[in-house]
Order: structure tokens, then sequence, then C-alpha cells
């Protein structure tokens, strides 16, 4: 034991004699490898004299307390002193050797140097003192003192490490210098990105800890670069070493900030790119971007969307009473978690009274959005209104809001938009709103206000914005759509009833029957269903004034008073143009003669193959005619058949051919439309079975893009009467 | 006596450990201070008890989606590309496509030849924005509206797209934007559901639109959108069966609601009290949907603003009309589709049509919102799922060509509810083929509705099978340059 206390003695000695020779030659000295690797263990060995002389000066000054054999209590203070004595001179020389690396410098790390190696010096005094038997004040003072100078040394050193406001950083940082940027005013390099380097780079870029030789924290020294080179080529981020270390990998050993440091967000790695490639000015300010420019868009991420909400000064509404003022016509709510403002919207102009209006009464210091848009509104109403003291928005659409209503909103001080559409107000009731200190938005469209008044109240308030809408439009004259025919069929079996609609209210609806234009007889405005009972022409218009009349529609309305009672195609149509095979010949309904609806389930298409079909019928039927409906499109490729064959029998006969007739085709220019085709007349004869063959053109006529291809052939309807 | 002994002996040490533990609960609690939500509830509850209402104040406080189902060409649009004329059939540079993935329909072409415009562009308001001949209209009021050139997707065929865009997934199943909102935000209306969809149908080739893109999903089925259909009865199975008055109405649901409550009462499900709510919704429905449907009440000049087809029911020009009726009596989300705008062939001629159909409706019901100040709170969007390809599918005619679907690029606008209005945003390379510059992805685009109408979408989220959902998914940011 003897020999390990006279070792330790002799290790201290000879520790604070190579601590003073450090300091003496320091300037000198050269660091191998070995010693750097122990200098770079300062920071864990540090803590032990700070533990230990802690430790000692606690026990020491609660001697008393422990009641302890005296001779032992000294023994323990002794191996305290002598702990405390060796690990501070060990700490130093560590600290020393660390301090010998690049990036240390600078007036905090001289404080921490000589404070450190003061506290090795006093606590190898107070080891000698404490052997020697000095006073108990004067040890105590000592001890004292050595553990105010252990905490100094340390807080600075702490300050090296992690930076110099490191402490009070979570304080200052909320507070309002950097959270409200103000962005119209922002000089971009001083209030965008000096943050981002204040926060993310400083600790050890700065005059005291300049690691690899590089302060940030002045410009100039910015400029000037570290050991590798200059920090960034204005104008090109893509040279720039800044940017090379922010977005190596993490795990590189180059990577800024180095691992385990909070590395720059990605809004902060653009932002100082963008500074860069703009030529890394320090006085451009971010008004001088042009306003689409990428870099509002990251400032605004960064720094919150657009201007920060309003913030209501008044106490917010107790929330059970605010709840129990909600109905089905009445929604009472808070504009947003927390907020203290309440929106009301009434609905259903029949379920709203005073009354129900008086029951928000209570919360009217709270209403912010009031909407009472075709409610009942009266003057009554205005004048409860005027009682809400922090109404932003009120909107009296369709409402009985009169000019005298508006005058009694005078108090609403922070009022900023009002509706108005399709009230009786007037210039006078929009002139007494204007008064109003935050007024800035009136919608007064459909009113007694026209386009010139709101001119002149523009010119007269022109912070006010007067919308009257867009009434001119009564100047642009439309054209009225198409009248409608219902029912919508164009055959019919014995006679119907034809109505014609129109949807929009008060036209003229112009009809003829039998084919004249509407335009050319006496009109005939319809008004009643008119009766139809054979083959008819009906051509319509609407008229109306402040219009356009619309086209004439026409509709041939074809009679088909028989169907068969049985009926089958022999051949069938084309898969895509099938229809809904045979009854979609005798369903009344037509096919569409737009040629994008050529498919659209009503005609049945034939092509290189004949159309037969064969009808019976139950009690002998005498044929006056029988007609072929069908389509004509020389873009579709759709040509009548170019022979029709009709065969007829009687009782159980069989079939005879009654009749055969070529067709003529229609020529380049005939336009796209539903063709009637009459068969080959069969001479008045009673028949039970009936068959009609069909045969396409074979080849499309010379004139067709496509000639010398198959045609086709379809057709909706067979009618026979 | 043994047995007291012991229980003696446990009362001992239970005392003591009492007496011990106090310190250390203390100690808990002191530590439990800096656990913000320990004792407040997890955060997901946290998150539940904003259900219903806004995260923040929002700009908007209703949607109107003007959905253009088919995908409309950027190029025959608002993506004014006259580079595409000059090179008129050059085949597509491999710098440019950088082995984008083709739909079935145009990979196996041999060549991919470049195709112009057939329709001439002209600039337009403060922003000088570019806006195609076939949509004079909307040309008109761009100072309104924000047009966003650089939207993209990752979706190359319909349903996936359609999908993507509505639910914020590509494979289905997941809630529609319009059922989050009236989950996050609550109905504004009770009269009315808080999410309806309107459908229409142009002569152009058209793509399939079904219920489950208005599907609430996992979330309760109070969320779900309602068709409105054109015609007599608007909304299905809402009038009485026939030989039922109002009053044996009144008085079967009265019956019925006893008999669900005793129900709820027993087996505590939730989605009892919704079917409650439901009938009792649809009773009031039957008197409120007919006053919102009533369009005779119009004046002519609104009719001649949206065109005479707004009063022919079914037409995209009547559901343009119906949208402001519905966004009047607080519907949170209206949406509409218009059908036929898949223009892989007779390109020109079709687009004509489709463009005829929504242009002048669409660009009326901005300026019908705005008049009425309505466009302050309410949000107006027009869009298609994706874009169409620069070159030409099949045949080139420069008269007839078809553009096959294009995920990488492609326009959309936006108005109203704190929309910037009066930009042009976002740009792509002179091929239309790439986004150049401020690049907007569907989440991010869903990020930003959600912020507009005052909600955070990373707090929107639902818990379902073991993990939260949200529309945005894992994804998105708020694109602030598009905020007002």
């Amino acid at each position: 034991m003897k020999l390990l206390k006279e070792l330790s003695i002799n290790l201290i000695i000879g520790l604070n004699a190579l601590i003073l020779f450090l300091l003496v030659f320091e300037t000198q000295i050269e660091i191998p490898e070995i010693l750097r690797v122990a200098g770079r263990t300062h920071p864990l060995l540090l803590h032990f004299p700070i533990v230990v002389l802690l430790l000692a000066f606690v026990l020491k000054f609660f001697e008393k307390y422990f009641s302890i054999e005296e001779a032992a209590f000294r023994k323990i203070v002794r191996f305290l002193l002598f702990a405390g004595a060796l690990t501070s001179a060990a700490t130093v020389i560590l600290g020393l050797f660390l301090s010998q690396e690049e990036g240390y410098s600078g007036d905090l790390l001289q404080w921490h140097k000589w404070i450190g190696v003061a506290v090795s010096f006093i606590s190898c005094g107070l080891l000698w003192g404490f052997q020697e038997n000095i006073s108990s004040k004067f040890l105590k003072t000592g001890m004292a003192i050595s553990s105010i100078a252990v905490l100094v040394a340390g807080h600075f050193g702490a300050s090296l490490t992690h930076g110099e406001d490191f402490i009070l950083a979570p304080l200052s940082s909320g507070a309002a210098d950097e959270n409200f940027v103000d962005l119209t005013q922002a000089v971009v390099y001083n209030d965008l990105v000096r943050p981002v380097l204040k926060e993310k780079c400083y600790s050890c870029h700065n005059p005291d800890k300049a690691k690899g030789q590089l302060v940030m924290t002045d410009l100039d020294a910015l400029l000037k670069g570290g050991k590798t080179g200059k920090l960034f080529v204005a104008g090109n981020s893509d040279e720039s070493l800044i940017m090379e270390r922010l977005l190596l990998d993490v795990n590189h050993k180059h990577r800024m900030p180095p691992k385990g440091k909070a590395p720059l967000t990605e809004e902060e790695t653009a932002l100082i790119r963008i500074w860069i490639d703009q030529g890394a000015s320090f006085s451009a300010k971010l008004s001088d971007y042009a306003s689409g420019d990428e870099i509002h868009q990251i400032v605004k991420s960064m720094y919150a969307g657009g201007p920060a909400p309003e913030v209501y000064d008044f106490e917010a509404a107790d929330e059970t009473r605010v709840n129990n003022l909600n109905t089905v016509y009445r929604l009472v709510s808070p504009i947003a978690y927390e907020s203290p403002g309440l929106e009301v919207t009434f609905f259903s102009k029949s379920n709203f009274d005073t009354k129900s209006f008086e029951e928000i009464k209570p919360v009217a210091n709270q209403i912010v959005y009031l909407n009472l848009s075709g409610m009942n509104v009266t003057d009554t109403e205005m004048k409860l209104i005027a009682g809400f003291p922090n109404l932003r928005q009120l909107n009296v659409n369709y409402s009985e809001v009169t000019d005298k209503g508006l005058k009694e909103l005078s108090t609403l001080k922070h009022l900023n938009s009002i509706m108005v559409a399709g009230t009786k107000v007037s210039v006078g009731g929009i002139t007494s709103l204007t008064g109003l200190p935050n007024l800035k938005r009136i919608y007064a469209w459909n009113t007694g206000i026209n386009s010139a008044d709101s001119k002149s109240l523009a010119k007269k308030y022109p912070g006010v914005l007067v919308d009257t809408g867009a009434l001119e439009t009564d100047k642009d004259t439309l054209t009225l759509n198409n009248p409608q025919f219902l029912p919508k069929n164009a055959f019919f079996r014995e006679s119907f009833q034809l109505t014609i609609k129109h949807p929009i209210h008060g036209v003229d609806l112009i009809y003829t029957v039998g084919g004249s234009n509407p335009d050319s007889v006496q009109p005939k405005k319809y008004e009643k269903p008119i009766f139809i009972k054979e083959n008819t022409i009906v051509k319509a218009k609407a008229e109306k004034g402040g219009w356009i009349s619309s086209k004439v529609v026409e509709k041939n309305y074809q009679r088909s008073s028989i169907k068969p009672d049985v009926f089958s195609l022999k051949t069938t149509p084309a898969p895509q143009h099938k229809g809904r095979g045979g009854a979609s010949l005798f369903d009344l309904i037509e096919g569409s003669t737009d040629i994008l609806y050529a498919s659209d389930g009503n005609w049945l298409g034939y092509s290189n193959q004949d159309f037969i079909v064969e009808m019976g019928f139950k009690k002998p039927v005498v044929l006056k005619e029988v007609l072929l409906s069908t389509l004509t499109s020389t873009a579709l490729e759709s040509f009548p058949p170019s022979e029709i064959e009709i065969w007829v029998a009687y009782g159980g006969a069989p079939l005879s051919l009654a009749g055969r007739i070529k067709i003529d085709m229609p020529g380049e220019k005939s336009p796209i439309e539903r063709k009637i085709i009459a068969c080959p007349t069969v001479n008045n004869q009673a028949v039970t079975s009936l068959k009609i063959i069909a045969k396409p053109l074979s080849k499309l006529p010379s004139w067709h893009k496509n000639k010398g291809k198959a045609a086709w052939f379809f057709l909706d309807e067979i009618l026979i009467n | 006596m043994e047995k007291n002994f012991l229980e003696r002996a446990l009362n001992v040490n239970r005392r003591q450990f009492f007496s011990r533990a106090s310190a250390g609960i203390g100690s808990l609690a002191l530590g439990s201070l800096l656990i913000p939500n320990l004792f407040s509830g997890r955060s997901d509850e946290d998150e539940a008890s904003m259900v219903g209402m806004p995260h923040f104040a929002p700009k908007a406080k209703r949607i109107i989606y003007m959905f253009q189902s088919g995908a409309p060409s950027q190029l025959e649009s608002f993506d004014y590309k006259p580079m595409l004329r000059t090179m008129m059939g050059q085949d597509l540079p491999e710098s440019i496509r950088q082995g984008q993935r083709l739909t079935g329909m145009t990979a196996d072409q041999a060549k991919f030849p470049l195709v112009g415009s057939f329709y001439d562009f002209q600039q337009y308001g403060k922003a000088r924005a570019w806006v195609s001949d076939l949509f004079p209209h909307t040309a008109k009021v761009v100072d309104d509206i924000c047009i966003v050139k650089s939207l993209f997707t990752e979706a190359i065929n319909h349903d996936p797209a359609i999908t993507f865009f509505q639910t914020g997934a590509q494979q289905g199943n997941r809630p529609s934007m319009g059922s989050w909102l009236s989950y996050g935000l609550g109905s504004e209306n009770e009269n009315l559901p808080s999410f309806c969809v309107l459908v229409s149908k142009g002569k152009g080739n058209g793509q399939g639109v079904y219920s489950k893109l208005w599907s609430n999903g996992f979330l309760d089925s109070v969320h779900q959108g309602v068709q409105f259909m054109p015609g007599a009865d608007p909304v299905l199975y809402m009038g009485n069966p026939a030989g039922t008055d109002k009053q044996s109405r009144r008085q079967m649901l009265d019956q019925l609601e006893t008999l669900n409550q005793m129900q709820y009462d027993k087996m505590g499900d939730p989605e009892i009290i919704t079917k409650i709510q439901q009938y009792e919704m649809a009773y009031r429905m039957q008197t409120s949907v007919p006053e919102v449907t009533d369009l005779s009440n119009e004046p002519d000049h609104i009719i001649k603003l949206y065109g005479p087809d707004c009063l022919v029911p079914g037409t995209y020009a009547a559901n343009c009309l119906l949208a402001r009726k519905l966004a009047e009596n607080g519907v949170r989300f209206i949406q509409l589709y218009h059908q036929g705008w898949d223009q892989h062939g007779n390109l020109p001629n079709e687009m004509a049509g489709q463009a005829k159909d929504v242009d002048q409706a669409s660009a009326a019901l901005v300026q019908d919102l705005k008049q009425r100040g309505l466009l302050e709170d309410t949000l107006v969007i027009w869009g298609g799922e994706f874009g169409r390809t620069n070159y030409c599918q099949g045949k080139l005619e420069f008269d007839k060509y078809g553009r096959d679907h294009h995920p990488r690029a492609f326009s959309a606008w936006l108005t109203g509810g704190g929309v910037k209005a009066g930009m042009v945003y976002g740009e792509t390379d002179e091929f239309g083929y790439n986004v150049t510059k401020n690049p907007v992805h569907v989440h991010d685009f869903h990020a930003t509705l959600l912020h507009l109408m005052g909600l955070d979408h990373e707090k929107l989220t639902y818990r379902h099978q073991g993990r939260r959902y949200r529309l945005t998914d894992v994804a998105g940011k708020v694109v602030n340059d598009l905020l007002a």
C-alpha cells in the first residue's frame, strides 16, 4: 500500500511536470498518432476529476454528519484527493494532446485550457495541504475553489464541443426572431440561409473550433473557405464543395454534418443550392426572385404556408352551449379545432324565423362567419346582426335585406366581406357599408346596382371591391336548344299523342304537320298534344325573346300497324351490330343516325351476307306495304341493299317469290340519314307467312375511298301495313 | 391462525409497498410530464377528437370537382407546345421518353410520331396563359383560375388512375376524397348528403365511372357519396313507396327507430346508429332534394351563362348548375364526372365535341360562384386522371390523329377557396412530355386540397386493420405556391 502511495505521488508530480513542459513548448509539439488516440479519450476521462473532486468536497463539508472514526474518514478523503489530483493531471495532458488537433483555437479554448491546468495544480496543492495537516478552514476553501474551477472548465469544454449557446438554445430558438421571418422583407442570406448554417454548421465551424480550418460565422471567413478549399462557387452549386459534402452518403467520412449530428432537411439543402446558383449574394432579397421561382415554394414550406391565420382575441363560448344550438336546420360550429370563432349557417327557409335566429344570441360575441343565404332575413334580423361584434363574413344572398337593414351594420368593425346578391339593396345601402374599416368585398350581383354604379363606387372607395357579376351575358344572344318530341320513337302502330317539350320556360314552340317549314307558313303554336294516326312529318322550332330561335327539328312518323306474331332471323347479323336480334326490327325504336352511335343497339348490320327474315301471322293479313328502315352513311360504308326479294305464303303452302326489286344507290354527297325503302308490292294479297331477303351491296362504288370492299347494310325496323 | 398470520404479513407488505412506492410513483408522475399525450390518450385518439372539424382555419368550406373522365389532352387545352407542330411526324427521342412504360395500345408501335395540336392557342389574362381555341369560355375566366401544367401520376390506365385521383391509392377499396372530407369535416347541412355525385356523358370515347369511386371504403357508411340522377327521382329509393303517405312514413320510421335503438342497446354496433340517422336524413331529403334540384326558378341570364343545355337534365351544364345549388346548400363535396375524353383516335373531332359540352358551363360555374361571393370559400377543380401522349397513336393524319395515355405531365385548373387566381403553375419541356419545373404529384395535389379545407393531411387518419390510413398514404406535400 505504501508503495502504491509513493508511486501515486511520483506519478502526480511527474504528470504535472509534463503539463508545464507541454504548456511551454506547445507550439513546437507534434503529437504521434497513438497519442492522438489517447487525446481523444479526453472527453471520457474528464468526468473522473469532476466527480472525484466534487465528492471530496462534499464529504469534507458534511464531515460531522458522517460520524465516522476520524482516521478512517481521513483515509477516505485522502484517497479521493489522490484520485482527484491524478485524474485531473491526466485529463489535462490528454486535453493538451487533443487541442493540438486541427480545429481548436480561440478564446474559449484558452479559458478552458488554463482553468483546467489550474484545477490540476490546485488539486495537487490540496493533496499536499492535507498531508501537511493545514487547518480545516483552508482545506475547505481550497476544495470549494477547485470544485468551482472544475465546473467552469467543464462548461467551457462543453461549449467547445456543442457550440456556445448549447445550453440555452432550447429557450432562445423558440423566440420570435427566428420563427417569424417577414418574408416580404427577408434578405435571402441573412434571414434564410444563415439561420440554417447557424443551427447546423456553426457549432463546429466557428473561430473557437474551426474544424477543417473552416469558419462560417463571419462573411470573410466563409468566403475564404477551409483546408480543402473554397466552400462554394457562386452561381454553380454543382461545383461547390459545400453541396458535395451535404449530399454525400450519411456514412461517408466527409459527409456534413457528420453522422450523429442533425442533418439538413431537404428544403434547407435546396435553399442553399438555390442561393449558390443565384450567385450567392449576401444582399439579394427574397422578393427579388420571380414569383414562380422554386425558392418561394421552399421558403414557404420552411416557414409555414402563407400569412398566419387570424388570431381572435375573444374567449371561446361554452362548448355544451354551442353544441346545443345545433339543429338539423342550424349549424353552429367552431371554425377550426380549438378556435374560439364560430360559423353559423341556417338552412331551409321554411324553418327559419326570427325566434330561431334569436336563439344564437348567447354566442353573438363568437360568431365570425354567418350564412343566411336564401333565408327570410329582414331588417329585424339585421338589427340583431349589428350586435355580433366579431363578424368577418356575412352572407345574406337572396334574402329580404334592404338598404335600411344594411345601415344597421355600421357597428361591425371587423366585417371584411358581405354577400347581398339577389336582394333589393341599392347604391344607397352599399354606400353606407363603405365606411366599415375592414370591409374589402361586397358581392352585389343581381341587385339594384349595375356595373356603372360599381365602377363609380370602385373609384370612390378604392379599397373595396364591389362585384356586380356577369349580367352582361344578357347582351350575348344564344341559340335556344332544340325542342324535344315525346314519345321518342319514330314508329307507331295505330295512333298516338305527340308532345313537344322544351327545357326552357316561356319559349314558344312553333310547328307544322305535313312537311312545310315552320318559318314559311303561318306559325302554329304548340299548346296541346298532337294526335297522329298516319305517316306524318312534324317540324318544330323554339322561339323566345332575347334568344336566337332554335334549329328546326323534324321527325318523320311512320306507321307500322301490323306486327308479326312470330319471326325469326335466318341469317345472323355481324357480332358488333347485332342489336337485340330480330326483336329490334319490330320494337318501334329507331336507330340513331349519329355515326358515333352506329352500334347503339338498334341497328342490325350485314355485310357479305344476305339479310333473311321470316315472319308468321296467326290471322291472315292483307299486305298494303312492307317497308325497311335503313341507314345511309358513306362514312360508315352503309348503303341500301342492292336487291330485295319478298316471298309470301298462305296457310301451310310453301313460300313463293312475290316480287324482287333493285334499289338505286345514293351518290357520293348523300347525307347520313335513315331511309325508308319500300319492298316490292304484294298486290293486296292475304298471307300468313312472309319472308324478306335483302342483299347488301357487294362492292362499294368506285367513288368511295374503300372502293371494292363489301358495303354494310343496316336496318332498324320493318314496317308492315 | 396461520391464515391470519399470513394475511397480516401480506398486509404489512402491502402497506410497506405503498409507502415505499409513493416516491416511485411520484417520480413516475414527474417523468410523465415529459410525455405530452400520456394521460390524455394515445396520439391517434387525440387526432380522433379533431375529427368533424378543420384542424386549422380553412380557406375553403366545400369542393366542386369537375372530373373530366377519360383524360382530356393537355396538348389541345392548356399546355401549348408549338414545337410539336414543327416536328410533326418525327419520332419521339428516347432522351425525352426515358423508358416511360406505355400502355398495351401503343407499346407495339414501331414509331412514335410527334403530333402538334390541331387547334390554335392564344394568350389570355394577366398571366398571359395559353388556352386553346377549344375553350373560349374558360379563356375568359383565366384571371380567376390557376392552371397547373405540371401534374403527374403513377398509373397509365384509366381505372387505376381515376381510382388514384379519387382515393389516393390505385387498387381501390379506400375511401374516396369526398368521403375523407365528410369524415374529417362533418356535414354542413344535415338535410343533404355531405358528398354528392353527378355523372354526365359526352359523345367522345368514354370510360367507366363506377360507384366504387365514391365509396366510403373503410369509413363509416354515412360518408358514402350519393349519386343524383337526372329526372323525376334524383335520388334512388328516396320517395315514398306507392300507397304510403308522409304521415305513415313518419310512423313507420318512428317504429323502426325504436326497434333499431333496442338492437343498438343490445349490440352496441355504431352502424345501427348510422342507419337510424340515414333513415332520418332520407326522410328530410324528401323535402330538401326536390328543393335543391328544382332549376325552374333560375333567371334567363343564368341559363344563358351556363348555356341552354343546363335545363336538360343529365347534361354536364345541368350538373354544373346543380353543383352550384348544392354548394349554396352546404354540401361539402360535389363530384361531377363527364365521360368521353379518351381520344385514342379522331382526337380533333371528338375533343371539339367534348370541349363544347363542358367549356361554357365550367366557366359559368366559376363566374356564377364568384358573383355570389361563394368563390371565397368554394374550391373548384377541373381536370382528368392523366394526360395524353405527344405522339400519335395509330395512323397520323393532321386532323384525325389520336393520343395514348400519358402519366408524366398533364394539366388541370383550380380556383376559389384560397387558391392563387390568375396564375399558371409548373412547366413542361418543349415536347410537353416531362415536367421541368414545380412538379405536382397526385399526393401533393390531395395534400394541398386538404390544406385548403383546413385539414393537415398527415393528421386526417383512420385506424383500420391495425394501421392508420391517410388520403395521401405516406407521401404528399402541400404545394404552398398555389395558396393565395
